[in-house]
């Protein structure tokens, strides 16, 4: 292992705090990818934008023989959110979701429309007039912004939740994958040197995944790594019974993934990644196999196959205004993959799959 | 082979576990038993990819599953209990319980949870695993003895491997006209789609699938299926997407020259890998024959021997027929 065991910097809170007041929805994540761009400047010898919106940065081994592992790290720019799809009145709109959100979840929000942040509120109406009524649905709501803002069709809205953190915990909106985002930006900083190492944040995750697909086409890695954030249903169940769907739990490290809905982790990184958590004593928890799914999903199947695993800062209340994490999990998410990052060798790849 | 002798492999295979991810034993067992002059690679998703040891291109495909339905252990609520995450479409065991074994050698009993009130699907379930120590994200298969009745073997993924053995015999049997690679894909009972980035690496012609398809034929079905001991099924149509007109046709008429018994199959459920192969690079016809299976990804499932050999023998049949399949 290199000399320095690296620790999230207070750049990297910052950087977190401004991405995640971005409004960045999947198809318009402009925001958050000039925040990274200004982010990695001086960083990285080669930063591109490829047609569907990935920004590509790659720090070469400094080192060419013998030929370095080349390891592709992704994590998306988008969030869940809202397009606004049709007039209806004087500053009012239709809106609809884009990417995993239900219409219960964005009644009674205030919201911010478009990179300005424009303020809007998605009206509920009080509850004296609700007796007996059902859950709305996307047609029943409306995106008031008044009459003299600016808004367009297809413009893109999302909850308006500033940062905010209280010791350990850090409040937010799009944690997910905006964790994930400074988390790479801070791994692109410190890459080991012996890597060949191509950071992707993604597109259009929130949506199927398509950014990755054409990353991973595009850099054709030896290997790949997802670097998300997942849903820890950690709540007690009713009258204390256990939870059997927690998924992750806040406070219990990592979350190293074995399957989800779409990818199953390759075996040689879930154990690399075991061994080098263990080794340093760094906390990691598996997440529950099962639903959901990461640019991984899209990246294992490319080309002839490439090994890829999921790790993930776990977080609660993930699409829905605001998010919860712990900032313990954070770091020491940063540094197992850090750590695993600076042990990796060619030798692992012809381990028995 | 005899019979006799495939009904011996097809209890062998059984036995050999392989869910999905974790196929490396299968992958073993394969390549200790290839045919001389041919050469194997594992590609970087679990697939076994087969061709002749001079082979420099591939025109034909012959792809079969690696990998059966499977578990995850999943934490449990007390020491000795686990949960489990199914590997692939395994059903629950209904009723009745049933018995898993891991990895790393540990056994368990399912056990229905009682605080599941009316809850479906595999959190309804617990897992007895006593005091034998199983870590979580570990491996599982149905722990399923293969039983031999006249004809037929019944036990845990004999339906995979069935359609695993079809493919198998034509390695050893089959002298292919055009340059073909043998494909035992890995992760196809999730929707990893293995063969989909094989294809892609070798980029053939056209594809030949042998896969399990659910049997139909118990009685009072009102819309009967498949039946077993009646030929393989010719699929004529892929969920969500046509077979290959020209390949179906083709297959066909080698079944009737050859007086080899087949089904006409239209399934009713999507299958997990379904269609992955046509959409690789700018397509690879493909068209799949199906082994009738009855309690398919159960714990007790069962074949019939014969639609295994007769599966193979039309694969040979394919392979060394003259003429362009897909004119």
């Amino acid at each position: 292992m290199s000399a320095d065991f690296p620790s999230l910097s207070r750049r990297a809170h910052r950087e977190l705090r401004e991405l995640t007041e971005a409004v960045a929805v999947s198809g318009h994540e402009g925001p958050a990818r000039a925040i990274v761009r200004r982010a990695l400047r001086g960083v990285a010898a080669r930063i591109t934008t490829d047609a569907l919106g990935n920004l590509l940065v790659h720090r070469p081994a400094q080192r060419t023989r013998p030929r370095p592992l080349r390891v592709l790290l992704a994590a998306h720019l988008d969030e869940v959110g809202f397009m606004i799809t049709h007039r209806a009145g004087e500053g009012l709109y239709r809106i609809r979701p884009i990417g995993g959100l239900r219409a219960a979840t964005a009644l009674g929000q205030a919201v911010w429309v478009g990179p300005e942040r424009q303020p809007g509120v998605i009206g509920a109406a009080p509850i004296h007039l609700l007796r007996g009524a059902r859950l709305p649905t996307w047609d029943d709501l409306r995106l008031d912004v008044g009459p003299h803002a600016r808004v367009e069709l297809g413009q893109r809205a999302t909850f308006a939740t500033p940062f905010r953190r209280e010791g350990d915990t850090i409040f937010a909106k799009a944690l997910d994958d905006r964790v994930g985002v400074v988390t790479l930006l801070e791994l692109v900083r410190h890459a080991p040197p012996h890597l060949d190492l191509w950071a992707a944040f993604t597109v259009q995750e929130e949506v199927g995944l398509r950014g990755a697909r054409v990353a991973a086409h595009a850099v054709q890695p030896d290997l790949a790594f997802a670097l998300d954030c997942t849903h820890a249903r950690d709540l007690p169940g009713p009258e204390g019974r256990e939870n059997p769907a927690f998924n992750t739990r806040l406070g219990h490290g990592p979350a190293i993934y074995i399957a989800d809905r779409m990818t199953l982790s390759d075996p040689r990184l879930v154990r690399h990644l075991r061994a080098t958590a263990e080794r340093l004593g760094l906390p990691y928890q598996f997440r529950q196999a099962g639903g959901g799914s990461t640019d991984a999903g899209a990246m294992h199947v490319q080309l002839r196959g490439i090994p890829s695993v999921s790790v993930s800062v776990p977080a609660r209340g993930l699409h829905t205004p605001i998010s919860t994490l712990r900032v313990s999990d954070w770091n020491a998410t940063f540094r197992l993959l850090w750590a695993a990052l600076d042990a990796l060798t060619p030798a692992l790849l012809e381990q028995d799959l | 082979m005899n019979l006799s002798d495939l009904t011996a492999l097809l209890s062998e295979l059984s036995q050999v576990d392989a869910p999905s991810g974790h196929e490396g034993p299968l992958r073993a067992w394969l390549q200790a038993h290839l045919p001389p002059h041919t050469t194997a690679r594992t590609d970087g998703l679990g697939n076994l990819i087969v061709t002749p040891a001079d082979a420099s291109s591939v025109e034909a495909l012959v792809v079969a599953p690696l990998d059966e339905v499977g578990f995850l252990a999943q934490p449990g609520p007390a020491p000795g209990w686990m949960r489990l995450a199914p590997l692939g479409p395994a059903p629950t065991p209904g009723p009745a319980s049933a018995r898993v074994r891991f990895a790393g050698g540990a056994r368990g009993v399912l056990t229905r949870d009682p605080a599941a009130g009316q809850a479906q699907g595999w959190d309804a379930w617990l897992c007895d695993v006593g005091e034998e120590p199983v870590p979580v994200g570990q491996a599982a298969v149905w722990d399923t003895e293969p039983v031999v009745q006249t004809g037929r073997v019944l036990g845990k993924a004999v339906g995979v491997r069935a359609a695993l053995l079809a493919a198998y015999l034509t390695l050893h049997t089959a002298q292919p006209r055009r340059p073909t690679a043998w494909v035992f894909a890995a992760r196809e009972r999730v929707p990893g789609r293995g063969s989909a980035p094989a294809a892609l690496g070798l980029d053939p012609t056209y594809a030949l699938r042998v896969v399990p398809a659910p049997a139909g034929d118990e009685p009072g079905r009102r819309i009967p299926g498949l039946r077993l001991a009646a030929g393989p099924g010719l699929r004529r149509h892929e969920w969500g997407r046509a077979a290959d007109a020209r390949l179906v046709g083709w297959l066909t008429r080698l079944a009737r020259d050859a007086r080899l018994a087949f089904q006409d199959e239209v399934p009713r459920e999507r299958e997990p890998s379904w269609a992955s192969l046509p959409l690789v690079a700018a397509g690879v016809s493909t068209v799949t024959l199906s082994i009738p299976t009855r309690n398919l990804y159960a714990a007790h499932q069962a074949v019939a021997v014969s639609d295994v050999l007769a599966a193979a023998r039309w694969l040979q049949a394919a392979l060394e027929a003259q003429g362009d399949p897909l004119a």
